[in-house]
């Protein structure tokens, strides 16, 4: 396993961890706009582990070959090609 | 408030919402005769469609009417549904991508593919697919259960309220089954980011809407009961263990891995998936509906005058109706009425998949690419019309403890599926016995639970406090899989490792 691999491991564990700690989370203070402190802190850790697993992704595949756009000379290539590297 | 204009929105957009599916038949245009073009569009979904796809698919009637009602009856415990909706994609992210390019290499359209050519075994497939169809049936039905509250809230005070539900209801499943049978994924995926479009709109604007009108959440917290602002603590391990199980089940359910094979490639689909917690952000929010209405007393009181059975379902479709102008109501209404109606068609076209390809296919091998897609075509309506026949036999409570059974259920295909995705020691005689173990011990302790009478709890008392039964079920099935494997390890296909390696 390479580091690239590790990192994202850890990016993908820290939201498990951070839904699994219920005692440190359900309380009702401190408030945010009137929720409390057991909702809002789950609400604001979607967009988090939202954005961690994303660099996730993005460090598994790094190095990763894509399967899709392997030629197999079957004729199957995709018609746009020049929107082929614009992800 | 409900008006002339919330009908003549309603049906505007239905109308919109119909042509839409049907023109899906251009998009990215296939020969919709073969079984990968129609059902899965052509494996050809970017990211971003992909993200909506599979969001727009897994947040569902379930979300809408189901999880919100409940947490208007029980309080805190049912924003388990947060939690899930997030860990939920990690492990998609972790598991999909590496079906989808099994899948791409050896033309899977399903799990139950997966599982025959791996294990090199017709039976277990067959499990595998019998235990999809009968996990996703209630899911449909739920589905079903949330269009007829939209309709319920829209035409209640009207004088053959039944009647006129009914014949919308029918006409309605009539224009899906036919984008359906027409466009198949490509009518389900554009529709679905039309269905966002309006589910979006609508929670921002009643969130908004409704705390500016209250003074804020904390209005609301004060007037719900205490199990409301924080969890009680005897839910505590009821609590993690409904997340996370319910986070492992999702991708098990053959429309979300129906979903997950349309993705162009496994780097976009990874990407979208591990995207896809920002857009549970919604549901987030339209959870907190089931304690909002606690503040808005005009809506709290419509609800309370209601019978218990039907009153459960309308606490969002009353909460929108009473507090946002009639017009919006008619955009909201179909929001949520389309919500119901989009992922009941990608969950038809699931179960026609594994019904046409694992079950018929093996007992009529020679059926030929394009009779199997003609098949697929069919069963995909006949099953969008039971799911619409069950709601008029069983009445909606039910459908949403069905649907817990579901859950469980799905769960032990988790093994052979997802596990032997990583791993090609596993027994297909454990996988079996442990299936048959986890099934059996699930339906009994819900039984026990329920003491044998109507189902209304998936919990059950254990040394670590309440537990869903999902977890004991899976756990012990789970035991047996790897014991059994580890004492006598199974052998991957020849064919298949040959075919997949370095995959």
């Amino acid at each position: 396993m390479d580091n690239k691999k590790v990192v994202a491991a850890i990016l993908i564990i820290i939201p498990f961890v951070a839904y699994f700690i219920l005692p440190a989370y359900n309380a009702q203070y401190p408030e945010a706009f009137g929720l409390p402190l057991f909702y809002w802190y789950q609400i604001i850790w979607l967009p988090i582990s939202g954005i961690m697993f994303y660099i996730a992704a993005v460090l598994i595949d790094m190095g990763h070959k894509r399967t899709a756009p392997v030629p197999s000379g079957n004729g199957r290539r995709r018609r746009r090609k020049s929107r082929k590297s614009s992800r | 408030m409900i008006n002339d204009a919330t009908y003549g929105v309603f049906i505007a957009l239905f109308i919109i919402f119909i042509a839409i599916g049907f023109l899906g038949k251009r998009f990215r245009k296939g020969d919709l005769s073969k079984i990968e073009e129609w059902s899965l569009g052509g494996r050809n979904m970017g990211t971003i469609l992909v993200w909506f796809l599979v969001g727009a698919d897994l947040f569902t009637a379930y979300t809408f009417i189901a999880v919100p009602s409940s947490m208007f009856k029980i309080g805190a415990l049912y924003y388990f549904a947060v939690p899930y909706v997030s860990i939920t994609f990690a492990i998609a992210m972790l598991t999909m991508p590496r079906l989808w390019r099994y899948s791409k290499k050896r033309g899977y359209v399903t799990a139950a593919d997966f599982v025959k050519d791996k294990f090199n075994s017709r039976s277990l497939a067959m499990l595998i697919a019998v235990t999809g169809i009968v996990a996703e049936l209630p899911y449909i039905a739920l589905q079903v259960v949330g269009i007829q509250a939209v309709l319920t809230s829209m035409l209640l005070g009207t004088a053959d309220i039944g009647l006129i539900s009914s014949v919308a209801i029918v006409l309605a499943f009539i224009a899906l089954a036919g984008f359906t049978f027409v466009a198949g994924l490509r009518g389900v995926t554009l529709t679905a980011i039309f269905k966002d479009a309006l589910i979006f709109i609508t929670v921002a604007a009643v969130i908004i809407g409704v705390t500016a009108a209250i003074g804020g959440f904390g209005h609301a917290f004060s007037s719900a009961p205490a199990s409301f602002v924080t969890l009680p603590h005897k839910f505590s391990s009821a609590y993690i263990s409904l997340f996370l199980m319910s986070a492992l089940a999702l991708y098990l359910y053959p429309h979300a891995i129906n979903g997950s094979l349309s993705a162009k490639d496994d780097i976009k689909l990874r990407r979208s998936q591990s995207l896809l917690p920002i857009y549970a952000l919604g549901l987030a929010f339209i959870v907190l509906f089931g304690v909002l209405i606690y503040g808005v007393p005009s809506a709290l009181n419509l609800i309370k005058s209601l019978p218990a059975s039907s009153s459960g379902v309308l606490v969002v479709p009353t909460l929108i109706e009473m507090t946002m102008p009639g017009w919006f109501v008619g955009f909201a209404f179909l929001g949520i009425f389309i919500g119901g109606l989009v992922p009941a068609a990608l969950m038809a076209i699931a179960i026609a998949n594994l019904l046409t390809r694992n079950i018929i296919k093996e007992f009529k091998p020679k059926l030929g690419a394009h009779l199997e897609t003609r098949t697929a075509k069919w069963i995909a309506v006949l099953f969008e019309f039971i799911a619409l026949g069950f709601v008029f036999i069983v009445p909606a409570t039910y459908a949403i403890q069905l649907q817990l059974l579901g859950g469980i259920i799905i769960l032990q295909t988790l093994p052979a599926v997802f596990i032997a995705l990583f791993t090609d020691k596993l027994n297909k005689y454990g996988l079996g016995v442990g299936w048959l173990v986890g099934i059996v011990s699930g339906i009994w302790l819900v039984e026990e639970a329920n003491h044998f009478g109507l189902l209304s709890t998936s919990l059950m008392s254990s040394p670590f406090g309440l537990l869903f039964i999902g977890a004991t079920a899976t756990v012990l099935n789970l035991v047996i899989v790897l014991v059994w494997s580890a004492v006598s390890p199974g052998k991957a296909s020849k064919e298949f490792l040959a075919a997949t390696k370095g995959i």
